[in-house]
């Protein structure tokens, strides 16, 4: 009796724990509610076990629900808990806010929380309520399984709130076991909880497996032809109820990088980098080098966004002949129709550009390339200062304060330096943001009590990635007066006369700056990343940074982890070092010698099938296939190590305990031996083994050893089985 | 199973709406998780697919008139899978039949034996979602007695038994004296009375001979007649065995001439349930069976013959 209660609860409680657990930690993860998850995690199972146990109680289910009332009602008493719910409320809608553009209600903008704890519980109980329900007392489940989706949800309508994989698979655990096992528990519900426990191993093990196969780390998602996708995505548009300033998407021109994203670049709420493996494009060159892909640029910085102005109609003029060379050719083969043409440095003639973006005509582009020459810097500089074409005031634009805190932090870094002209400005501020932070695809998210997001990473950030770094160079530049304007693209290494394939790892940010004269310049602002041989004129990165096509993962460097002191003059500890002069990296002539693949690094990925395997590759799909088996072996010794422990406990059974217990083992016992050993079960035993379960008289020890000399006998049958059979049916009755 | 397949698919094509629109690694896990949770589903069902054996629960006899719920036995290797079946019941005595749901009631208005039977049945993956028919089990039967119906007794002397003379004389409870006769054994003559009366007078041993009883019922006629005539079966059966009276039963039924002896009560029962299993008699009739120099009582189903 005392299993009959104890099973059914523990079953309800574990499943409710993965169905709300798994979603809260999900929103917690993706949205970067102020949580700790083990915290959370304590508080859910306390939650959820003493709604489990009041359940258990006569007219439980009443009871708890007064209780959750009261609960809640007193709770919503309390201001503090009401500003706790405002602020977690609050702190997501700004990721619709920045994704869609809706409105934040005032009353949401104004509250303040330290932790959102409460009413993530508050959540976790009414999900509890409706999950205990269904599955102690055999009521539909679709309630419970929506309400414990609807965190997950909130991740899942913007790109930037993706949430750790561990928290999807322990949702999708439960909810699995709860599709599976809710039809057999509205028709038996003990057999329903007995067969969540049969599947829990099962189909743990089976999310397991999934995860490991469709691995965030690995994911590409699936290309189709988007002829239609476009029209899909119109009608998607056009059906939901969108605020009128929600940016007018033409998706001919849209720039996308990971689905349907708005002309904006959210930073306040910037969070993990999210790599996926998908390929974009596919280049090939006749010279061998780091190449920069122009996808679109950002003229207007809010404090918390880069966005696009449309209307914006501006040539992207070639480089001057004074400073330009014959580049290599290039060709680009576009694999996605919702992108851009990705525009080289520098396209041999005149091209429009439109809010950033250059128009597309097909899906291959060739370019014969015109590259920097190697003295174009002296040439620069010793130019006749005369009727330099200037760039567009919009690309000075600032926020106010941002103006304010960028010139008092300029002063810092260009206070004892000899800087005369917006060249080398620029490369010291290169200089300086390159070495402010180490590179992080996991740093931390801006604050809500920061303003402005380039001033707080520049000032109290310790690590970014590429957007984090080139925010931060494009405002200091525009502080310092230069013309500039932040990029999204892709580098990429490629190797001379062989097809790179680029995904969207790949994917890159960096800054333009304009020198009057000259145009536009690349300059690469974040470490490690651009590559030892550019081809083109950037800002060379910290030759003490590794190179590496894609950005590093985890770049820990010690030296540069902590803001240096005294921020005027960067100590070596913290800045990189001097980098070799320009020049000799951006030269076209050496770009001509590098075109021997030997001499280059290798490309991202390389459709050529003689190139070997990438080691990192191999060994991520030999750790995978490590993991799969012991996974497997892990399923196997679980299974022995079941069968065992049930044999143990119907040993104790019929070895202990009273008569009865006994003899109902061993009938289940011979019931199973019967069956397996094709042996009509006598009726007899049937009539026993109801004696022993309702009769309050016991079995006498004849009646007991009857079924005992069943048991014997079918077990002689077995002796002559083969041992494979014998094994194959222990782990079938294990399973 | 058509709303969980349909349920499936909107979230199939939702799946896929979300694969293409939001193309982050969520949705391709939630694609591919949708796309392996049938087979998932299946794979764990198949071992209790296979061996999920349905029987109906139904008593071996009930009275007319009581209500008595049709209830499924399941069993597999593990917890059944969702089953669907429908519960085929025939009344041979009559040739009704109906198609009904498990814990539905049983037909037991009317007296006649039910035949229950499982048809389509199909049991269901743990999902709901692949059907895979069920293994046909043996049909159950329930007898439904029906309720006795008094009907008019012949004169309890007929059932008094006649006396003849024992074979061989010896001993016996009753005795004859009658005159001497040639032959007679000279032990059997009544010294005493032949003394007083002077003749010789004889004592002869008797023993009681019954008369055959002989009871006949012909299953024909409409349902209403055939349950009187159950009914008047049960109670004149009744009736004979409280008096230790056994008797044959001689039955015209679909099956021909069925004949039972029937000693006492239980004997009747049995009698009685294989009638109310059988089909009715399609023509002939149980006059020229009649036993000559026996009690025939044949059992009509006339509402006014009582």
């Amino acid at each position: 009796m005392k299993h009959k209660k104890l099973l059914p609860a523990l079953t309800a409680f574990f499943l409710s724990f993965c169905l709300i657990y798994g979603g809260l930690a999900a929103m917690v993860t993706g949205t970067g509610l102020s949580a700790e998850l083990p915290a959370l995690g304590l508080w859910c199972a306390l939650t959820i076990g003493v709604v489990v146990a009041l359940f258990h109680l006569p007219r439980g289910s009443w009871i708890c629900l007064a209780a959750l009332v009261l609960c809640l009602g007193v709770l919503a008493l309390s201001k503090e808990f009401r500003d706790q719910v405002l602020a977690a409320a609050a702190h997501i809608f700004t990721f619709y806010h920045h994704g869609y553009g809706f409105e934040i209600p005032p009353i949401l903008a104004e509250a303040e929380a330290l932790t959102h704890l409460p009413p993530l519980v508050a959540l976790c109980a009414v999900e509890a309520f409706f999950l205990a329900w269904a599955f102690l007392r055999s009521c539909p489940v679709s309630l419970g399984l929506f309400l414990s989706a609807l965190p997950l949800a909130v991740c899942f309508v913007v790109n930037d709130t993706v949430p750790e994989a561990w928290t999807v698979c322990v949702w999708l655990t439960g909810l699995v076991l709860a599709l599976l096992t809710h039809p057999v528990r509205l028709r038996d519900r003990y057999q329903g909880d007995r067969l969540a426990r049969l599947l829990a191993i099962p189909t743990a093990a089976a999310v397991l497996l999934l995860s490991l196969w469709v691995s965030p780390a690995t994911y590409q998602p699936p290309q189709i032809a988007l002829g239609g996708m476009d029209d899909l995505l119109v009608w998607l548009r056009d059906m939901l109820p969108l605020p009128d300033n929600y940016p007018d998407i033409d998706l001919g021109e849209t720039y996308f990088i990971g689905g349907f994203q708005p002309d904006q670049v959210t930073l306040d709420r910037l969070g993990t980098r999210v790599d996926s493996s998908a390929p974009v494009m596919e280049v090939t060159s006749t010279a061998g080098g780091t190449l920069y892909l122009r996808g679109r640029d950002y003229d207007r910085y809010t404090g918390s966004s880069w966005q696009g102005d449309t209307g914006r109609l501006e040539p992207n003029a070639t480089l001057p002949d004074r400073y330009a060379t014959r580049g290599p050719d290039l060709e680009i083969r576009l694999l996605d129709q919702t992108d851009p043409q990705y525009l080289p440095y520098y396209p041999p003639s005149t091209m429009t550009i439109r809010d950033g973006l250059a128009p597309r005509w097909g899906n291959t582009h060739h370019y014969e390339m015109r590259v920097l020459r190697q003295d174009w810097q002296s040439l620069w500089r010793d130019r006749a200062n005369g009727n330099d074409t200037q760039a567009d005031e919009r690309y000075l634009q600032l926020p106010d304060d941002t103006r304010q805190e960028g010139r008092k932090l300029l002063e810092q870094i260009l206070s004892g330096q000899d800087l005369t002209d917006e060249l080398s400005m620029a490369q010291a501020i290169g200089r300086y943001v390159r070495g402010c932070a180490r590179y992080d695809k996991v740093p931390s998210r801006m604050p809500d009590d920061q303003e402005d997001f380039a001033i707080w990473f520049l000032t109290q950030a310790d690590a970014g990635y590429c957007v984090h770094f080139a925010t931060a160079a494009t405002v200091l530049l525009r502080c310092a007066g230069i013309p500039a304007r932040y990029v999204e693209g892709f580098t990429a290494d490629v190797q001379s006369g062989r097809t790179t394939k680029i995904t969207q790892e790949s994917a890159h940010a960096w800054v333009e700056y304009y020198l009057p004269g000259l145009g536009w310049v690349i300059l690469e602002a974040t470490p490690g990343a651009g590559g030892p041989t550019p081809i083109g004129p950037t800002e060379p990165a910290d030759p003490t940074e590794p190179s590496q096509t894609t950005e590093p993962s985890q770049t820990t460097q010690p030296s540069q982890t902590t803001q240096p002191e005294d921020a005027t003059v960067p100590s070596e500890s913290t800045q990189p070092s001097e980098p070799t002069e320009p020049s000799e990296e951006t030269d076209p002539s050496q770009q001509t010698q590098l075109t021997d693949p030997s001499q280059t690094t290798g490309p991202a990925d390389v459709t050529d099938p003689t190139d070997p395997e990438e080691p990192g590759q191999g060994l991520i799909g030999a750790l995978k296939g490590i993991l799969l088996l012991l996974a497997c072996i892990c399923a196997v010794i679980a299974a022995l190590a079941a069968q065992w422990l049930l044999r143990r406990r119907h040993r104790q059974k019929r070895c202990r305990g009273r008569p009865d217990r006994q003899a109902l083992s061993d009938y289940r016992l011979a019931r199973r031996l019967a069956r397996w050993t094709k042996t009509p079960l006598p009726r007899e035993l049937s009539a026993l083994a109801e004696k022993a379960a309702y009769s309050h008289h016991r079995l006498r020890p004849e009646e007991l050893g009857q079924i005992q000399s069943f048991v014997t006998g079918c077990l002689e049958k077995t002796r002559g089985q083969s041992r494979l059979r014998c094994l194959l049916y222990r782990l079938a009755l294990a399973i | 199973m058509i709303g969980r397949i349909l349920i499936y698919l909107l979230a199939l094509a939702g799946g896929t709406v979300f694969l293409f629109a939001y193309r982050l690694w969520f949705a391709g896990f939630l694609m591919a998780a949708l796309l392996g949770l049938p087979l998932f589903s299946l794979i764990l069902s198949l071992p209790a697919m296979i061996t999920t054996r349905l029987s109906p629960q139904v008593p071996e006899t009930m009275e007319q008139g009581t209500q008595v719920c049709l209830e499924l036995a399941y069993s597999s290797v593990l917890p059944t899978p969702p089953f669907r079946c429908r519960i085929r019941v025939e009344r041979p005595l009559t040739g009704q039949r109906w198609s009904l749901r498990p814990e539905s009631l049983l037909p037991a208005d009317r007296c006649g034996g039910l035949v229950v039977t499982i048809h389509r049945a199909w049991v269901y993956d743990y999902l709901k979602l692949f059907p895979l028919p069920v293994r046909r089990c043996p049909p159950r039967t329930v007898v439904v007695r029906p309720r006795p119906v008094p009907m008019a007794v012949p004169d309890p002397a007929l059932f008094a038994p006649a006396w003849k003379p024992k074979p061989g004389g010896g001993f016996a409870e009753n005795h004859e004296l009658r005159l001497y006769r040639p032959g007679d054994s000279l032990q059997a003559i009544h010294w005493k009375l032949t003394a007083k009366t002077g003749k010789l007078m004889i004592r002869e041993a008797m023993e009681p001979v019954s008369r055959p009883l002989s009871v006949q019922l012909e299953l024909t006629g409409d349902p209403d007649t055939l349950e009187r005539k159950l009914g008047r079966l049960l109670w004149l059966g009744d009736y004979l065995t409280q008096r230790q009276l056994s008797f044959q039963l001689q039955a015209l039924t679909g099956r021909g001439v069925e004949v039972w002896s029937i000693p006492d009560h239980e004997a009747l029962l049995a009698a009685l349930d294989a009638l109310l299993l059988s089909p009715p008699a399609t023509g002939g009739s149980l006059a020229e069976r009649m036993t000559a120099g026996a009690w025939n009582c044949p059992i009509g189903g006339d509402p006014d013959e009582a």
